[in-house]
């Protein structure tokens, strides 16, 4: 998925010739066909991602669209303050890119969980926050920030979804159907909830699952809340100022309110532990097993509500 | 207009405009005057053409002094409302923020540290293009605490960007006191040299030294003048006053201080 969006960079860098492309030390193997075709307009800066954005904005102010490509807290957390000064305050033409999504580069330990970059940089003004899961979206995101001339953070995996291989219509969009109970997830995690829905289904419990790899509330999120009875949010990272808190705000103002949200992710993450990113989703408890309990014990919780209204409670 | 009667315009506005908006600063904006006076006359721009893009870029990074850099620009005919920095964010002046874009102000910010990075990419964007301009950016001493100044320095090194002037406004004051007592920085001089720039070191309220450093050629590393100063130079009790870092002039004492910068 990395590498269709660094390509996809380089076919539009043929025809505009304002694209500029940074590196903070970072993107060996990957963005070495940038520097080859455009050696004038690729610059590896060096191990310094606060200064980074501020020459990311010195660029823009001059004209150029910018492209800064590094690891996914290096990309947001560790230069927050120049992102929003430097670049989302001017309303700048900068795309940060940042790779290794939520828990990708867990084998590395915590100071490599990418949990609060969505959080963080969502907050800031005048910022598009993208997370695509497969290709294709990842291919409409590039569309999008080809065009636009201001500023975004786009959150990549190196790998995209294997299970979602629909064509996205909107950034927000219907992958498998299901009854009375959606999940809209945002990112590669689709994976486990396609798994997830198979265990479910032989439960009787139909699922329906939406993929969103856009931070942003929309129309179409109005209509899902309005559809069912119960809507699940689940990201790799945190829901706090995620996904959860856009769909939670959303529903908050829906006339219908009578859904219920249910947001799952990372609300804190482990600290002293790493490993491959598949153990890291079981002891964060977003694994598609996981994921079906979490469900299922919810379903359960409101049916005996139901049965036993106040009493029980 | 001579430099000299520019910088006694620059600090009179100054000293009204803080004591106008009860706003902070002025300390700041006193060093820096002279520097800004001899600059905004010495830069490559046609002040009836603010829109152009032909011209030298300017950063302020010590962004509190903006008043100063406004007044400059005014008095030699931008098209500037001084009144506008704070009427922006109601009755009181931050001077940190970049509440509109002023002609031939590319960049301000008084969240320390970010100036020399902006500025490394406007120079890095001007070397891109067949006729590249100059790109001046001044700094305060305290600010060189961060971090990033000194990452940002190794940037526009490692790229030789020559049509880079880095000013450092050398008051050896920061917010709270000394810089020495602070944080012993050592010499700027030698620091700056260490990491890559090509390093003058002149008296900042010399108009004449100040000239002369702009105009002195370098090749292949951007140029850096430190410019030795004293923080609320022109008025006797704003001079070397922490105080007056935060603090503006008060009604009583405002006639005296503007007679003072006039002399």
């Amino acid at each position: 998925m990395r590498r269709t969006f660094i390509d996809a960079i380089i076919s539009e860098a043929e025809k505009n010739k304002d694209i500029v492309l940074l590196t903070g030390d970072l993107g060996y193997n990957l963005v070495e066909k940038f520097q080859k075709k455009f050696p004038e307009r690729y610059f590896n800066l060096g191990i310094l991602e606060q200064t980074m954005m501020s020459v990311a904005s010195g660029l823009a102010l001059e004209n150029k669209k910018v492209f800064v490509y590094s690891i996914g807290n290096f990309a947001s957390l560790r230069c927050l303050e120049q992102i929003q000064s430097d670049i989302c305050n001017l309303n700048l033409d900068v795309k940060i890119i940042s790779a290794g999504a939520g828990l990708e580069y867990g084998k590395l330990g915590s100071s490599h969980f990418a949990t609060e970059d969505i959080a963080c940089v969502g907050a800031l003004k005048n910022i598009e926050v993208f997370s695509p899961s497969n290709k294709e979206e990842a291919k409409k995101v590039a569309e999008r920030v080809f065009k636009s001339v201001t500023p975004a953070y786009i959150r990549l995996n190196k790998e995209g979804s294997s299970l979602n291989g629909s064509t996205p219509r909107g950034t927000l969009y219907k992958v498998k159907s299901g009854e009375n109970v959606a999940i809209i997830c945002m990112g590669r995690i689709i994976d486990e909830v396609i798994k997830a829905r198979e265990i479910l289904g032989k439960e009787g419990i139909s699922l329906a699952v939406y993929s969103c790899f856009k931070l942003a509330p929309c129309n179409s999120l109005e209509k899902i809340l309005g559809k069912y009875e119960y809507v699940f949010t689940l990201e790799e990272g945190s829901p706090v100022g995620g996904l959860g808190g856009v769909v939670n705000r959303s529903a908050m103002k829906s006339p219908e309110g009578t859904c219920k949200v249910v947001n799952i992710g990372i609300e804190k993450n482990i600290s002293g532990l790493a490993g491959e990113r598949d153990f890291l989703l079981k002891t964060h408890k977003i694994d598609a097993i996981s994921l079906a309990k979490t469900i299922k014990n919810m379903l359960k919780l409101k049916q005996k509500r139901e049965k036993y209204g106040d009493k029980e409670r | 207009m001579n430099t000299i009667e520019l910088a006694k315009k620059i600090r009179k506005d100054c000293l009204i405009y803080t004591n106008k908006y009860r706003a902070g600063h002025i300390g700041s904006m006193l060093s820096v005057a002279d520097i800004l006076a001899v600059l905004v006359t010495r830069m490559n721009i046609d002040i009836g053409q603010p829109m152009s893009d032909e011209r030298d870029k300017f950063v302020l990074s010590k962004g509190h002094a903006i008043v100063g850099v406004l007044s400059a620009l005014k008095n030699i005919g931008a098209k500037i409302d001084i009144d506008s920095n704070y009427k922006f964010c109601g009755k009181v002046l931050k001077g940190s923020e970049r509440f509109a874009k002023y002609p031939f102000v590319d960049f301000y910010s008084a969240s320390l540290g970010h100036g020399i990075g902006v500025a490394v990419g406007l120079a890095m964007a001007e070397k891109m293009k067949n006729e590249p301009r100059n790109v001046f950016v001044i700094v305060g001493n305290g600010e060189c605490n961060e971090g990033t100044i000194w990452e940002s320095m190794l940037v526009a090194s490692h790229h030789k960007l020559d049509n880079l002037t880095i000013i450092v406004d050398n008051n050896k004051m920061q917010a709270m006191g000394n810089s020495d007592d602070i944080l012993k920085m050592g010499s700027l001089f030698d620091k700056f040299t260490a990491f890559g720039g090509s390093v003058i070191e002149i008296d900042g309220h010399d108009h004449s030294q100040i000239a002369r450093a702009l105009t002195q050629k370098v090749k292949g590393a951007p140029k850096v003048i430190i410019a030795n100063t004293i923080k609320g130079k022109g008025v006797h009790f704003i001079e070397n006053n922490a105080y007056y870092h935060y603090g503006f002039v008060e009604d009583g004492l405002l006639e005296d201080a503007i007679k003072e910068v006039e002399r």
